[in-house]
């Protein structure tokens, strides 16, 4: 499902994957966006084999390169966060992201 | 790219990779617009390049989360194997519905998402 909509949208897939494990699968917040990252790698794997395909000029690797030097430490950085602050915090981060992202959907 | 665009460029991965790691999505909802707004990339190409910098990112997450002992491996590969699959259903489909349509409609299931995730939230103690 988390994957249909990835692929449908190009939206990573985290924004179905975080709710799915803590309403169906009871996971606290904490753990379902730890393992919501490791779910979205197969997915993002496909995503980028899928646009390659479609035309190499869709994906440019040195613009990736210098985007993944700085995400690579964000998410270090953004997980040592997850583990500081109260599942509470992170839950309420997590609502805000979504109607932010909600509206930038809406937006043309 | 010029030194300004590529300093831009690292902090516009910083930002989305923390929000990756911190909230376990994968960063492209920050980095395409941010790609398109901010860099003047094309739509498609922003949306194909994001894809490729959540590996590093997503992998470098969920490592340092792994190490905190947050991760249950097993069923969370299944999980995303399954949606890889769905993923490229999806992709293939793109094409061939329209668009704007569909934008509005998970629009408005992110609304209810994150207006009963903030009620959840809210009701949490600590």
């Amino acid at each position: 499902m988390a994957g249909f909509v990835s692929g449908l949208l190009g939206v990573g897939g985290g924004v179905v994957l975080v709710p799915g494990l803590t309403w169906a699968l009871g996971l606290n917040q904490r753990r379902a966006v730890a393992n919501s990252l490791l779910a979205i790698i197969p997915i993002s794997i496909v995503g980028v084999a899928t646009y390659y395909l479609a035309g190499g000029h869709n994906v440019r690797f040195e613009l990736a390169l210098l985007l993944a030097i700085g995400g690579v430490v964000g998410a270090r950085l953004g997980a040592v966060i997850a583990h500081r602050v109260s599942d509470r915090q992170l839950t309420l981060a997590f609502g805000v992201l979504l109607v932010v992202v909600a509206t930038r959907l809406l937006l043309p | 790219m010029n030194v300004g665009e590529g300093a831009l460029t690292l902090v516009i991965g910083l930002v989305s990779g923390m929000l990756s790691g911190a909230l376990g999505i994968g960063g492209g909802v920050i980095m395409v617009p941010a790609m398109v707004l901010v860099l003047g990339v094309q739509q498609s190409v922003a949306q194909g390049t994001s894809l490729l910098v959540i590996l590093p990112t997503a992998l470098s997450g969920a490592q340092s989360h792994y190490r905190r002992g947050n991760i249950d491996i097993q069923p969370t590969i299944w999980m995303g194997l399954l949606g890889a699959v769905t993923a490229a259903a999806g992709a293939y489909l793109a094409v061939h519905i329209d668009q704007q349509r569909l934008r509005q409609v998970f629009a408005v299931y992110l609304l209810l998402v994150g207006g009963k995730t903030i009620y959840n939230g809210i009701r949490k103690s600590g």
